[in-house]
């Protein structure tokens, strides 16, 4: 809907700047403008029972604020009501209250006066900010020694568990989804049952409404839950497996020279979670780590200390926003907070 | 998500709405809405939404004028998990 200064005629929406926002009524004439606000008598009350649909006139609606016009597009004016309904509509409505700024606030009043149903645009925006906040939040683990091993959903995953020979590794794997459950339920309030958790042609698991991303190592796991794809990766910072053959096998000369400054077991540490993260992201079929840019201002490097120092490279969008939860306890996880991670 | 998550997450919600930095470090359970963290009903409207969002709840069952203080958000936010 488009708004102009003009002179409204009867049955007009009409409004007016009220801080933040805009307060809205329907304009009979100069004399009668009815709102849903607060009665006269309690102009300054800012208890919702004080706020009723009253009649004002135009200076009491505008308190010296400029007044704005509905300008309907031409299907809204084929909507919207005659101008004699709206303020019948607006009249019967004289005397209510159950103010609720979320769902029935004064615009809700006006729209429903001219169009039969009850919007805000203004509540919808907002809505739309807080639905559109960038989350990269994520969530690392120390492994412990003996997870406590319960079912786990969705039952693709319960399967692979129950497949896994190996008994540590399958602690290890139940225990990093148990971590992925507890910040989906923590960054985003949903349920990993809920949300069509599947793995794709390419195994990397997708769902509805959100991205994950999964990494364990020896001694920790790791998940991060995003909005926007999303890739992560854990190594512990000094792996004796880190040699430099590895380094000539996976760097290009660019990754090279961008990790030249730190000893070889580190710069490799960097440049494997850094292309392992990016191509968790991307989602691919194979994994070609010297086909993968680590030094892509896309990835993130940090170091975490947990029970020792470990790397973790997550690849997405709004880096700026990462968000770093330690996780711990046994039969119900806790997630706390991390600042004291370092850009490594 | 046990209260003090939904402390740290309410107070993740407050960095994006209350611009103050000295107002979001006191901020406790025991902080008045309006008076501690100057939230007026705009505010309020933001937070709502944020909780409304960011927890996947929904606020369907309470006026503004039911919540005083942190603490108040907080056991709302607690009742409607366990729900």
């Amino acid at each position: 809907m488009k708004w102009k200064l003009g002179t409204p005629r009867r049955g007009d929406m009409i409004r007016v700047r009220a801080g933040q926002f805009y307060h809205y009524g329907i304009y009979v004439d100069d004399g009668e403008v009815i709102q849903f606000g607060p009665t006269p008598d309690a102009e300054h009350s800012l208890l919702d029972a004080d706020i009723r649909v009253c009649v004002s006139d135009i200076h009491g609606f505008l308190k010296g604020g400029f007044l704005e016009v509905a300008s309907l597009s031409l299907p809204e004016r084929i909507k919207a009501a005659k101008p004699d309904e709206i303020v019948s509509r607006a009249r019967r409505e004289l005397g209510k209250g159950g103010y609720d700024i979320l769902n029935n606030n004064c615009e809700h009043f006006a729209n429903n006066c001219v169009f039969g149903t009850k919007s805000s645009e203004q509540v919808d925006s907002v809505r739309s900010f807080w639905q559109n906040i960038p989350v990269l939040d994520v969530y690392v683990a120390v492994q412990p020694d003996a997870p406590v091993v319960q079912k786990v959903e969705p039952p693709q995953r319960q399967k692979e568990l129950d497949a896994c020979k190996n008994e540590a590794v399958r602690a290890q794997r139940y225990f990093a989804w148990r971590v992925l459950c507890a910040g989906l339920n923590r960054s985003l309030g949903l349920d990993a049952g809920r949300i069509g958790l599947h793995r794709n042609e390419n195994k990397k698991w997708i769902a509805n409404g959100c991205e994950v991303s999964l990494s364990h190592c020896k001694g920790a796991v790791c998940a991060a839950v995003s909005k926007r794809p999303v890739g992560v990766d854990i190594e512990p910072l000094n792996d004796p497996r880190y040699r430099e053959a590895l380094l000539l096998r996976i760097a290009t000369q660019k990754e090279k020279d961008a990790v030249a400054a730190l000893p070889t077991g580190e710069g490799l540490c960097k440049l494997w979670t850094r292309k392992e993260a990016a191509f968790k992201r991307a989602g691919g079929a194979q994994f070609l780590p010297e086909q993968i840019d680590a030094t892509d201002d896309s990835i993130r490097t940090v170091r975490v200390h947990l029970d020792r120092d470990y790397l973790v490279s997550v690849a997405g969008e709004n880096l700026g926003n990462l968000r770093i939860y330690e996780v711990s306890g046994t039969d119900e996880l806790h997630c706390v907070r991390r600042t004291d991670f370092e850009p490594f | 998500m046990n209260r003090q998550e939904i402390f740290e997450k309410l107070k993740e919600i407050a960095e994006l709405t209350v611009q103050d930095p000295s107002i979001l470090a006191s901020m406790c359970e025991d902080s008045d809405l309006a008076a501690d963290l100057g939230l007026s009903s705009v505010g309020m409207l933001y937070i709502v939404i944020a909780i409304e969002e960011m927890f996947n709840i929904r606020m369907d069952d309470v006026s503004f004028g039911d919540f005083r203080t942190v603490r108040d958000v907080m056991d709302y936010i607690e009742q409607k998990l366990k729900a």
